[in-house]
């Protein structure tokens, strides 16, 4: 009757029609596994990436030197056997597994890894972990050199410490003994890239890390890649340890800030495993469940993460230790993480991530004690709070940040009288007004990179790029510097626990807080190889439907 | 005819140009720094970064990106996601939010006529009065909430429809739906109050005059003109509906170009914001366009000159 309406309607069913036949994607399939994460792929470049997701799917595409063992995350034999180290800890020789191959049949050399390390080293590749590769002698040089000659011609590699001696083997020489370089180069930033197929790619104007473009040495190969949608991983039939890899296909999916349509999703089957526990809203209701036995597809743990608030170290008053220590003194920590963050995570007075570094024991770090709180900053010259001019708390304003930092602001106002101003903002401008240290205290947090303590102690060395409180201390430091050229394990651990102890009882740098808790959500019944570790390492390799 | 074409793709012109300067200038101008993450990077590291998005040079940037995307339609890398080009990034989206927004406009067009001409013919008696308390709440609550109660309703009490993602029909029902549902009242006000002005007028009393039967009068007479407010409602309604809404993309995670919306500005992504609100401000300037030639067709007293 309308016919006016008859051909926009016929318009937009063709337009709509077309499109949904354009995006809808194709069936999986019976055997395969899906596995979520709760953020989208950022890049597949290890050499450029630094998101959890990114990592961990670089874990499965290549495989460096060294890997890590399933269970205890110590290293392990990867495209190399364990290496030879020589006697003062400084020259590293890693002898590659014969006839080693890329996903595309050609052969991998020990060539192949030095240019993937030169090309890390090079400032133009934005390689967010480059100073890791500065452990090796003649890198750091390199890399200013480079910076130096901008967009010109490379400066003279063979200075740096990494020498091909045949096509198998590989000799890395340090600026130091560093007892964590072999955890380093199982780390995605010290993989080998294809460079020729990825020159090719690049000169085609092809995107070189999608399929087919990607040319990979681990488990699986890159077959699909829908933006924001699934990457489907197959295994990689010239991968040296194929038999190993059980699954038949793998299909990673996002869910970005989506948490109950991701748990709805693992509940009707449509994804096997979530790659993290929601912890939002409905994220204390199912540690409940777990808890009392009601659930036993959710595992949940604590992690190589902390949760602590930074002081800054060169603002008055907190430049006083004991403006610092009182303030770290009245927090009730375990009230925070009871009522406030309510995951039952494991509250903390160290920053260092405890019982999981093998060899490593936490100092005490500072007790609540509110009296003691008291009196030290009246000794500052702040009785009972007068005089203390308004704590300047910066934060970001998102998930349970916002309460933690309130729940925090108002034990200072309560025990000390001091006036707090809640800072709270946008995600973005908070990390840049942290880094421009434009605050009295901030929130911060650290997961740790690789298996030593001092992926946190270097946060408050001078001069470190993560040190956003301005900590400077000249103890400190030389601490840090006695442990760097101690070689005996056990008594380089222990002086780097006399560095966390000066660094938070006598100094406190930070206001430690808790440490992170996370894990899977996965019915074990149906889905093994799962088995979440310290530092939620997902090794697919051994991933495997029941 | 060919005047008024020239005309208005000139016009679109000046209006993208305009959208994409006050766009370019507000996003440098906004908090925050696009590389700023939990770690802070070495400043060897953000300098090659701001090198090769541009940012070193934002001057320079404005005018060799608006020479890129006007020569060979190449609106950059994301910063986010620097795997991808924008373009890549929008013609994977936006056939997503299309398709979604094509389904929710054709259930808003037909029950929004066919509701608003109901109620015009009851004027006054309880069913018009229903029918207007709720269209009331059909624009006025916000769309979360829509969403979110037919999700709970068809997805997980009764659960008919799966309760997310992408790719068959069934799966579009739900969010085209909520979608719908706003225009389904807007329409519905539209065309009653349309079709009760018109149905005053000479034309229509002389048509029923001349003893021409009920279904005729309202279909041709009465709706032909009523029709002309809904279609201009139309242009914009495409608009808004085919490049996505945020809100129901994100309670059905679907991956269309709505939640780009926002959360490249959250990233301070700046060639994907750009490419965004410019493919926006396009499909509003092509639909604007269209409306306009839909008007001469439909109504004779129009002539485009």
């Amino acid at each position: 009757m309308t016919r006016v309406f008859i051909l926009p309607t016929i318009l937009l069913a063709l337009l709509g029609g077309v499109c949904l036949l354009l995006t809808s994607g194709r069936t999986p399939r019976a055997d395969q596994i899906t596995f979520a994460s709760q953020a989208d792929i950022h890049t597949l470049d290890p050499q450029q990436m630094s998101w959890t997701q990114d990592l961990r799917v670089a874990m499965a595409l290549w495989e460096g030197l060294l890997t890590y063992h399933p269970v205890t995350l110590a290293p392990a034999p990867g495209c190399a056997q364990l290496p030879q180290i020589s006697a003062d800890g400084l020259t590293y020789t890693f002898q590659l597994r014969p006839h080693l191959q890329w996903s595309n049949g050609e052969p991998l050399t020990a060539q192949d890894f030095a240019d993937s390390w030169q090309r890390a080293l090079d400032p133009a590749t934005s390689n967010k972990y480059v100073a890791l590769f500065f452990k090796i002698a003649g890198a750091q040089a390199y890399n200013q050199a480079c910076v130096r000659s901008g967009t010109g011609p490379r400066p003279d590699f063979s200075a740096v410490g990494i020498r091909v001696l045949d096509p198998v083997t590989l000799q890395v020489t340090l600026v130091d003994p560093c007892p964590y370089f072999c955890d380093l180069v199982a780390f995605p930033p010290f993989y080998p890239l294809h460079l020729r197929a990825r020159q090719k790619a690049v000169a085609a104007g092809h995107p070189w890390t999608h399929p087919p473009y990607l040319v990979t040495n681990g488990p699986f190969v890159l077959k699909e890649w829908d933006f924001k949608n699934y990457l489907r991983l197959d295994p990689n039939p010239y991968y040296h340890d194929r038999a190993q890899v059980h699954c038949a296909q793998l299909r990673l999916v996002t869910y970005p800030d989506q948490e109950n349509a991701a748990l709805l999703a693992y509940q009707s089957g449509v994804v096997d495993i979530l790659s993290w526990v929601p912890q939002q809203y409905i994220g204390p209701e199912l540690i409940a469940q777990q808890r009392a036995g009601q659930r036993h597809d959710i595992f949940f743990q604590p992690v190589f993460g902390t949760y602590f608030y930074v002081f800054n170290c060169r603002q008055a008053p907190f430049n006083d230790a004991r403006v610092r220590q009182a303030f770290t003194l009245v927090i009730d920590k375990r009230q925070l993480v009871e009522d406030v963050l309510r995951m039952g995570q494991r509250p903390l007075n160290v920053i260092v991530a405890p019982d999981a570094i093998p060899g490593y024991s936490s100092p005490r770090g500072l007790v609540r004690d509110v009296p003691r709180a008291q009196a030290l900053l009246a000794a500052a010259g702040f009785p009972e709070g007068r005089g203390f001019p308004a704590v300047d708390l910066l934060y970001a304003n998102e998930g349970i940040h916002v309460t933690a930092a309130q729940a925090i602001g108002q034990m200072w106002e309560r025990h000390l009288g001091v006036r707090v101003v809640y800072h709270g903002v946008e995600s973005k401008q908070f990390n840049r007004e942290r880094q421009a240290h434009h605050f009295a205290v901030a929130r911060g947090g650290w997961y740790g990179d690789y298996l030593d303590p001092t992926t946190w102690l270097d946060l408050a060395q001078t001069g470190s790029g993560q040190n956003d409180g301005q900590f400077s201390d000249p103890h400190y430091d030389a601490l840090l510097a006695k442990a760097q050229r101690q070689t005996v394990p056990a008594q380089r651990l222990a002086l780097l626990t006399e560095a966390e102890r000066y660094l938070l009882e006598d100094q406190c740098a930070f206001m430690p807080v808790c440490q992170y808790s996370d894990g899977y959500v996965y019915d074990p019944a149906r889905i093994a190889g799962c088995a979440p570790n310290v530092r939620l390492i997902t090794q697919f390799k051994y991933l495997r439907r029941r | 005819m060919v005047r008024f074409v020239v005309a208005r793709f000139l016009q679109s012109l000046a209006v993208l140009w305009l959208v994409y300067t006050g766009t370019y200038w507000l996003l440098l101008a906004s908090p925050g720094n696009p590389f700023a993450g939990d770690r802070n990077l070495p400043p060897a590291v953000l300098a090659s970064l701001e090198a090769r998005y541009g940012l070193d040079n934002p001057l320079k940037t404005y005018f060799t990106y608006a020479g890129q995307v006007l020569l060979h339609g190449d609106m950059g890398t994301s910063i986010s996601y620097q795997d991808w080009s924008v373009g890549e990034i929008i013609a994977r989206a936006l056939p997503v939010s299309v398709a979604l927004g094509a389904l929710a406009l054709i259930m808003a067009l037909w029950a929004g006529v066919a509701i608003g001409t109901w109620g015009a013919l009851r004027q006054g008696r309880p069913s018009d009065m229903v029918l207007t308390v709720l269209t009331l709440f059909g624009v006025s609550l916000p769309t979360f909430v829509i969403g979110t109660l037919l999700l709970l309703l068809f997805a997980v009490v009764w659960p008919i429809f799966p309760a997310g993602g992408w790719g068959t029909i069934r799966q579009m029902i739900l969010p085209a739906l909520t979608l719908a549902l706003f225009f389904v009242a807007y329409i519905s006000r539209l065309t009653r109050v349309s079709v009760l002005d018109t149905l005053g007028a000479d034309y229509v009393r002389t048509a029923r005059a001349k003893g021409l039967p009920r279904r005729t009068v309202i279909g041709r007479h009465v709706l032909g003109n009523a029709a002309l407010p809904v279609l201009t409602y139309l242009g914009p309604a495409a608009a808004y509906a085919l490049t996505g809404s945020f809100v129901v993309e994100k309670i059905f995670a679907i991956r269309g170009l709505g939640t780009h919306f926002v959360n490249a500005c959250l990233n301070k992504d700046i060639p994907l914001v750009l490419g965004v609100v410019l493919t926006y401000t396009a499909v509003v300037v092509v639909f604007s366009f269209l409306v306009d030639l839909a008007y001469a067709a439909v109504d004779p007293r129009i002539s485009l000159t």
